[in-house]
């Protein structure tokens, strides 16, 4: 597997009428929120904390994951120990095959896209049925999610309309609200017939062993009670030490991801009543190649809230299918090439411009630039950074800054040129297609120098 | 149980990224929350009254409803004026046909408008999800300020206890917003969250907090 920064991708979005702009508004409209959240609280101080309790339990990490082991298992649990994405979805098919589930009903969860578990699902011939509305839309789709909390959120209320008509044969709608209930009605019987319901972890409280699901539809709660048998899939960075903690991050979680001040449901899992099982599938699947590196490890605070997405300038423009595998945007560009390797993913930290922005936002305070910066470090002492885009780029500026005559013939160059949209298109298809759909600002017609000497 | 296999290297491999020397072995220290002591415990409040317009104040803000009644003995009346005058269906205990579920509250958190409620059994464990209209019901003893050690009380005896099932923090009615940011209250849970809080007098209701 080879993971590219899609070049192709984002020349079809941009190109795509409806895609950027159902994006940027969306994403402006959950920044609004949030900051209006916000407000109310001491946010920076709790930002410090979640920081530094996430410090604590992943500098703790061996610790932590035996105690909730131990406690998962007193309150009637089963814990499994996958190294790979891979071994946890076989984990995951013997468990539905003990049980001889011929379906399983899914909350969402981002560690279920690394595991392809839907793929792999189908292929053993049981069905995977997704159940948060933007999930099952994508699923319906035959699409990914774009987005870790809104997955669904690149195509319009008419995509969605015309997605539903098509596959289930229902009138053309592009009301929500009609859609929402067309979703909720297809979905229900499913919840009861399904032998297996799986969900994600927001959090793993060591003291307690139990199982935190932040979720707004109620199919989490559904997903997790309805079905006898019930997989969590988590991974290993998710366990914190205890329930006082997770009130910090209860606080922080829906203010940063959906701008809501509480999540509608914070489900606690605690054990399974008669007759049923619970099981928790803990997952690697390069977490410890994060953890073994002491600066990128910073990325395994993460709490997956999406916020560093909604504010990122490349995010923003191009949507998350251009990320090319399964966590988009800052976080993604960071922990992918640890989590699939360099050699295949070293491409992504270079999708940033470092402005910042993700790192304003991060509600644990995660070092977003520093980090992208060094794994971009990595991937090019790994030769893995082949980007003959920004190596020409960045050699021909090199050569220009390199020397004040360079620069002033830089400066002659663009204004002569009138503007340097011009001069864009012939260095690379893809800045062909970014120039064609915007104006470059044209260049002043007298340099700051000049026009200060003359003042 | 545990399956073995996989478990001690696993273990390992997480020992070795964080530095830690072969063999070494790992103190079995008692968990402590790793930092500081909670920012939301300090409020400490008790007064129901005012806890209680806070509470319903903020539920009203994520479209759920608050009605108070004087006394304990009220509830079931209340329940019935809901029931009646929204058209609801009989009280019915098959949770897939029932218009309603009445819920018990362990705690309310008025910061939210969050209630905390514990389901023990095989049989009560939909029902916070099915039906589309879901009534909590607390007494006014229950009204903490914020989300904090004290209101998560009876949470963490639930854990300790080893009680089996699932305890739930909601907060208004289920909603979705995975189509353009647009809100959808219902979803796949309930449409109406009414919560009746009991031993709050009428007099009290629109007392300045
Ligand atoms: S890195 Fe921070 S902002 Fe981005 S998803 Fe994770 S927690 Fe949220």
């Amino acid at each position: 597997m080879t993971i590219h920064f899609d070049r192709k991708q984002v020349h079809d979005d941009l190109h795509s009428p409806s895609a950027p702009a159902v994006l940027d508004s969306s994403m402006r409209r959950a920044v609004e929120h949030k900051h209006a959240a916000q407000a109310l609280i001491a946010w920076d101080e709790l930002r410090e904390r979640a920081h530094e309790i996430k410090a604590y339990a992943i500098e703790h990490l061996d610790e932590l994951l035996v105690r909730f082991e131990s406690e998962f298992i007193a309150r009637g649990g089963r814990v499994l120990w996958t190294q790979t994405a891979d071994e946890a979805a076989s984990r995951f098919l013997d468990i539905c095959r003990t049980h001889g589930a011929r379906s399983v009903v899914k909350g969402k969860s981002m560690v279920s896209e690394e595991l392809e578990l839907n793929a792999r699902l189908t292929a053993a011939g049981i069905d995977p049925v997704e159940t948060d509305l933007g999930e099952y839309i994508v699923q319906l789709a035959g699409e990914r999610p774009t987005h870790i909390i809104a997955p669904a959120i690149h195509m319009s209320r008419q995509d969605v309309g015309s997605l539903f008509e098509r596959k289930l044969k229902v009138d053309y709608t592009d009301d929500p609200e009609v859609l929402s209930e067309i979703a909720r009605v297809r979905l229900r019987q499913r919840y009861l017939d399904a032998g297996v319901g799986m969900t994600g972890a927001n959090f793993g409280i060591a003291e307690t062993g139990t199982v935190v699901v932040v979720e707004n539809e109620g199919n989490g709660g559904l997903s997790s009670q309805a079905p006898p048998v019930q997989i969590v899939v988590m991974g290993i960075e998710k366990v914190i030490p205890t329930l006082d903690d997770l009130i910090v991050f209860l606080q922080l979680l829906a203010r940063s991801g959906t701008g809501q001040k509480m999540s509608t449901y914070v489900h606690h899992f605690l054990g399974p009543v008669d007759g049923r099982a619970m099981y928790c599938i803990f997952v690697d699947a390069g977490r410890t190649a994060l953890l073994a590196d002491p600066v990128a490890r910073e990325s395994l605070y993460c709490i997956r809230c999406g916020a560093c997405l909604n504010v990122c300038p490349i995010y923003r423009r191009v949507g998350g299918g251009a990320y090319g595998w399964v966590y988009p945007g800052p976080i993604g560009s960071v922990i992918t090439p640890s989590m699939v390797g360099v050699e295949d993913a070293g491409e992504l930290p270079f999708a940033s411009t470092l402005c910042g922005a993700c790192a304003v936002e991060c509600p644990v305070k995660i070092d977003l630039p520093h980090l992208l910066v060094h794994q971009r470090a990595r991937a090019v002492d790994e030769g893995a950074a082949s980007s003959p885009f920004e190596n020409a780029a960045v050699a021909s500026w090199t050569r220009a800054m390199s020397s004040s005559r360079g620069y002033s013939f830089a400066v002659l160059a663009a204004r002569v040129g009138g503007a340097a949209s011009s001069m864009l298109p012939w260095i690379s298809p893809a800045a062909r297609a970014w120039s064609k759909e915007r104006s470059m600002p044209k260049v002043a017609s007298m340099t700051f120098k000049d026009w200060w000497r003359e003042r | 149980m545990t399956d073995d296999s996989g478990r001690a290297s696993f273990l390992a491999r997480v020992a070795a990224a964080l530095g830690r020397k072969e063999g070494e072995p790992r103190p079995a220290a008692p968990i402590q929350r790793a930092v500081g002591a909670s920012t939301f415990d300090e409020e400490t409040t008790r007064d129901a009254a005012a806890l209680a317009i806070r509470f319903r104040d903020e539920l009203g803000l994520v479209s759920g409803e608050t009605v108070f009644v004087p006394d304990v003995g009220g509830v079931d009346a209340e329940i019935e004026r809901i029931v009646r005058s929204r058209g609801l269906g009989p009280a019915e205990s098959d949770l897939k046909k029932a218009d309603y579920a009445v819920l018990r509250a362990e705690a309310l958190i008025a910061d939210t408008g969050t209630a905390l409620v514990i389901e023990r059994t095989a049989e009560r464990r939909l029902a916070p999800y099915l039906p589309r209209t879901c009534i909590v019901v607390a007494d006014s003893d229950a009204l903490f300020p914020t989300m904090s050690s004290a209101s998560l009380a009876a949470l963490h005896a639930a854990a300790r206890r080893g009680d089996k099932g699932e305890a739930v923090l909601i907060t208004g009615p289920a909603r979705t917003a995975d189509i353009e940011k647009t809100l959808v209250l219902g979803a796949h849970g309930p449409r109406h969250l009414i919560v009746i809080i009991a031993g709050i007098q009428a007099a009290e209701k629109d007392a300045p907090s």
